[in-house]
């Protein structure tokens, strides 16, 4: 139904562009499926500045990480749809050629990928991993290349790269593995770095450190980052701007201490609800946000969460909402009865007078738990 | 063929931790065994002796010994360490030249399927597309006929020369290879790092070449022993036949020719010894490529 907008002209470089590193606009990517057109992303706007993170949160299949790669433009089978526009630097992406995107990707703009046990090649040593990039796009010469891949492994806190240069993927543990391809992703200089749920396959005690170095790197080298993640907590510390995902919209999108100050969509305090916190006693069961993700192909008509939300009335469930801007600037949500609100208290009250919101379980008291 | 595949298809394997890898990469250690050590030293000092034989202090292999009786002789008498065949030659010294013809059969066999199938596999599994679908049914085809009898026409139509029982040997092998680099390469190609590579600006050349070929060969490689193997005996099998030219010593050859004189007791080993070299060589080889393979599964499933 929805028809990509047809190709654009990639603009010509340039080099004294003053706006955002990263504009998207309206963007769309859709998935033309035997079953229907998939709506993964589904109109997302957002810019994002040099130096800046902006974090990408949501529940699974809600588009975040094929919006990262379709940003960039990885997504390149023929049933991918890209539509609206989403330019780097000034130069539009959307309809851009392979060619063209290819120049920008290594050099300009880098990916971390999920899960460090598949995102490196088993048979290749690390050292040439990293300085492929260098000696490929960079034209280093080889000796020269294997320096700068030792610094680059000394700079992201592997100990005693000299070693560790020569060694294979597997001689290596999950963090020095994801530590391996941010190096590789940093090698060529990036301005642009997506992390695609960068800690999700590590372990909790490796997480905070590969942060870390993320926001580390980032603020070294003044890269915009996009940090993909399903948990709000990861990214509550370390970026300046979070946009919560949802059946590939933006539902809310807030500088992040306005945010976590203020949530007014039901979604992302659903989520907020589902993280454990230090405060509460122990055994207290995490509350769940029942139901899945509703199908892309027919989305619902009204609000994409009403299904599951707690706070949904009849408008809910047949006028869209839009985004709309809360009493803080640059603070925006998608919803008709935001929560903190009196329309929102009101609607919460009447769903659970009338005992509505059957998707939600009942909450155990504290301590009743296992 | 496809939907048997896909009702194959294994569940989601989780990489088992670090600690682990570590563990089997030890145990790599003795990959041969002691039945793989036996094999590779047999091929070995079949190689070598085939690659030597002109300048070895044997028989020349196409010298009749006139002072034997009918031309035959028992093992270990007049001077011939194996005896000689109905022809008078001297069967321990066509033993090693015959081995030359095996050898070179392994090894065109060997590099033709593997570069030719192989190109054909990885192109097919990479581009997928209308050119997968040109390239497997071409394949398909070649694997459709009876491998031998297909064997047989190609021997027949280009002469009977050892270069084109390389070549149709070859011919008959080049489907395998390229099944197998096709299936080999469609799992890596899923890998995640082929995507890391595409994201750090490789272009699909080198991200076939770089990333996916190395990850290819291996398996390839292990496969290719196997038809090694089986391209020995296709030899053996096209000489015994009478198929081959009569002017190349080899295996199959000597067996045909030992045929009649199977039948007399004290000279069976005429045609005995030239099926027991061909026998004990294919069961190395089997055995190593058994080996090999069993090592890069290890590999490939730790990762």
């Amino acid at each position: 139904m929805t028809e990509p907008r047809g190709a654009r002209r990639v603009l010509t470089a340039d080099p004294g562009h003053t706006g955002p590193l990263l504009q998207v606009d309206d963007f769309r990517t859709h998935f033309d499926t035997p079953g229907g057109m998939v709506r993964a992303v589904d109109g997302v706007t957002f810019s994002l500045e040099r130096g800046k993170t902006l974090g990408v949160v949501g529940e699974s299949g809600s588009g975040k990480t094929v919006l990262a790669r379709s940003i960039m433009g990885l997504l390149t089978g023929k049933n991918v749809l890209r539509s609206g526009s989403a330019t780097y630097n000034g130069d539009e992406l959307v309809g851009g050629s392979k060619s063209q995107l290819r120049a920008l990707w290594g050099t300009e703009m880098a990916m971390v990928f999920q899960d460090p046990m598949t995102s490196l090649n088993p048979v290749m040593k690390i050292g040439r991993q990293i300085t492929e990039g260098l000696r490929y796009h960079l034209e280093i010469p080889k000796n020269e290349a294997h320096e700068q891949a030792l610094q680059l492994l000394d700079s992201v806190g592997i100990p005693d790269p000299k070693r560790r240069i020569t060694q294979y993927p597997h001689e290596l543990s999950g963090g020095m593995r994801q530590r391996v391809t941010i190096a590789i992703a940093l090698a060529c200089g990036p301005k642009l770095l997506f992390a695609d749920e960068p800690t999700t396959a590590l372990d909790v005690t490796v997480q905070a450190q590969i942060l870390n170095l993320l926001n580390q790197q980032q603020q070294e080298r003044h890269m915009a980052m996009v940090l993909v993640t399903h948990d709000l907590g990861v990214v509550a510390g370390r970026t300046d701007e979070i946009a919560v995902m949802y059946a590939g919209q933006i539902v809310e999108k807030a500088p992040t201490a306005a945010l976590f100050a203020n949530v007014r969509m039901p979604y992302t305090e659903a989520l907020l609800k589902s993280i454990p916190k230090l405060e509460q006693p122990s055994h207290t069961r995490l509350q769940i946000i029942g139901g899945r993700p509703p199908d892309l192909i027919n989305p619902p008509i009204g609000c994409r969460f009403a299904p599951r939300c707690p706070y949904a009335q009849p408008k809910c469930h047949t006028e869209r909402p839009p985004l709309q801007e809360a009493e803080t600037p640059g603070h925006l949500f998608r919803c008709w009865f935001p929560v903190g609100t009196d329309a929102g208290r009101e609607a919460l009250a009447k769903n659970l007078a009338h005992n509505v919101p059957a998707a939600q379980p009942a909450v155990t008291a504290p301590g009743g738990g296992s | 063929m496809n939907d048997v595949v896909t009702a194959a298809e294994p569940p989601m394997v989780t990489p088992p931790p670090a600690d682990e890898l570590l563990a089997s990469e030890t145990k790599h250690g003795g990959v041969l065994g002691l039945g793989g050590w036996l094999s590779a030293i047999w091929l070995a000092v079949v190689s070598v002796a085939a690659i030597a034989a002109p300048w070895l202090p044997i028989d020349e292999p196409d010298i009749t010994d006139f002072s034997v009786l009918a031309n035959n002789s028992a093992p270990f008498k007049a001077g011939h360490l194996l005896g000689t065949d109905n022809n008078g030659y001297d069967i321990f010294s066509r033993l090693i030249w015959g081995g030359r013809v095996s050898l070179v059969v392994a090894a065109g066999v060997l590099i033709i399927g593997m570069l030719v199938g192989g190109t054909i596999g990885l192109l097919a599994g990479y581009l997928r597309g209308k050119a997968e679908v040109v390239l497997m049914a071409t394949v398909d085809i070649f694997l459709a006929f009876p491998a031998l009898i297909l064997l047989i026409a190609i021997v027949a139509f280009l002469g009977a020369d050892l270069l084109n029982v390389v070549l149709g040997i070859s011919i008959v092998s080049i489907p395998a290879f390229a099944r197998i680099a096709r299936a080999t390469t469609l799992t890596f190609s899923q890998r995640e790092f082929v995507l890391a590579a595409k994201a750090a600006g490789a272009s699909r050349a080198r991200i076939l070449v770089r990333e996916i070929l190395p990850n290819v060969i291996l398996p390839l490689l292990a496969f290719g022993l196997l038809v090694v193997g089986i391209a020995i005996v296709a030899e053996g099998s096209l000489a015994f036949l009478g198929l081959t030219s009569t002017e190349t010593i080899s295996w199959g050859g000597m067996i045909n020719g030992g045929k009649r004189p199977l039948q007399q007791e004290n000279i069976a080993h005429t045609a005995m010894l030239p099926a027991l070299m061909m026998f004990l060589t294919v069961l190395a080889v089997n055995f190593l490529g058994d080996r090999f393979r069993a090592a890069f599964d290890v590999k490939d499933s730790a990762l």
